[in-house]
């Protein structure tokens, strides 16, 4: 069998058989595109935090804090570690955060100011406090010092600001999104 | 803080965004198109890439060529046969029917067959070299293979595709090869 089919043979042909095939298929918007990313975005922080939760409640015992917390600045004045130091990671997120509000990247501080004050207005938000990408990344290095799998494909631009809150009484996150989920931006607990 | 601007929040970047995706998007669509045989898992694939690039866009400008990045990653979607299926099925529910179907003239249909027969790294060697006519050094950093492993693929596949073009006194093979493609041509 002859070879009769020259490199540039060959190149000419694939280009026209993929225009051809392609010929009736219009390009999509890029705001389709966007959208898709926005929705994985999502999708991530959600995986993400669900598998933090996760490893937490099925490793209790893997996260002791007491140093930790001691070595770290409490968010708040009114931190109840101060009291009452807790034991485990876990049980201290689970006592501290019902839920946390992600700021989208490079939020103005008047974005965060409405966040803020709607967040102070809201009856079923016991107490709440802001943490900046530092220090969220500063904290999740912490917590996963021993476990390099997460600190090393994590990188401060992955960490969010937030707005870690917590609830007051049973069913207090359902108001909280029915009250936060307004148009016009998205919080995601 | 605006909700709708994905990860690119700077409008400056969104534009160079966009300019890249159009100025990319057809091109990439032919490529992966001739790797996977199949327009909508193409498409797919290339959307999802592309997402996934807008996310990390502020970083993603600044490498040599962006769409070496995004052709990788759509690849490597097409490789994983459990995603394509996923994907598959979230493609029908959302385009509904399948795009129109292109008619391949008969210039071509015979090299669309011979090159679904291909195993997929041949495949995957001649769209880089011969549509995306990146030089073979290129092909095998983006491959992560040997330049010899390219050189072998190309060989075997322009052998393999020329044998199946051939005359049309042609070998047995070659006919039995076009009578079990023959059953689904839908681009």
């Amino acid at each position: 069998v002859t070879n009769n089919l020259d490199d540039l043979d060959l190149g000419a042909k694939l280009e026209a058989l993929t225009s051809q095939a392609t010929a009736l298929a219009p390009v999509p918007e890029v705001a389709a595109v966007l959208r898709r990313g926005r929705r994985r975005r999502q999708r991530l922080t959600a995986t993400a935090l669900l598998s933090v939760l996760l490893v937490g409640a099925m490793a209790p015992g893997a996260y002791r804090l007491e140093q930790r917390l001691a070595s770290t600045p409490s968010p708040t004045a009114t931190h109840p570690a101060a009291e009452t130091p807790p034991n485990r990671f876990i049980g201290w997120w689970q006592d501290n955060i019902d839920a946390s509000v992600y700021l989208p990247k490079g939020v103005n501080p008047a974005g965060r100011a409405t966040v803020e004050r709607q967040l102070a207005g809201l009856p079923e938000v016991e107490r709440f406090w802001f943490e900046s990408p530092q220090q969220g990344y500063a904290r999740f290095k912490a917590e996963f010092r021993d476990v390099p799998a997460m600190t090393h494909n994590v990188t401060q631009d992955n960490i969010p600001a937030a707005f870690r809150v917590k609830l007051r009484g049973p069913g207090g996150l359902a108001r909280l999104l029915d009250d936060l989920c307004t148009p016009g931006w998205s919080p995601r607990t | 803080m605006n909700p709708d601007t994905g990860a690119i929040v700077d409008s400056r970047e969104r534009q160079e965004f966009t300019e890249f995706y159009h100025a990319s998007y057809p091109r990439l669509r032919r490529q992966l198109f001739a790797v996977t045989g199949d327009l909508a898992e193409a498409e797919d694939a290339l959307q999802e890439a592309f997402a996934r690039a807008s996310l990390r866009w502020p970083r993603l400008r600044e490498y040599d060529a962006p769409e070496a990045w995004v052709r990788r990653v759509a690849l490597n979607l097409t490789r994983m046969a459990a995603r394509r299926l996923r994907r598959h099925a979230r493609a029908l529910l959302r385009l509904g029917a399948p795009p129109p179907t292109a008619e391949l003239g008969p210039e071509v249909v015979d090299l669309y067959r011979a090159l679904r027969a291909l195993p997929r790294p041949q495949r995957e060697a001649i769209v880089l070299h011969h549509l995306a006519q990146l030089p073979v050094a290129e092909v095998a950093t983006q491959l992560r293979v040997p330049v010899g492993t390219v050189k072998a693929r190309l060989a075997r596949g322009r052998a393999a595709l020329a044998r199946a073009r051939g005359p049309r006194s042609g070998t047995g093979s070659a006919h039995e090869q076009d009578e079990r493609d023959n059953q689904e041509v839908r681009p």
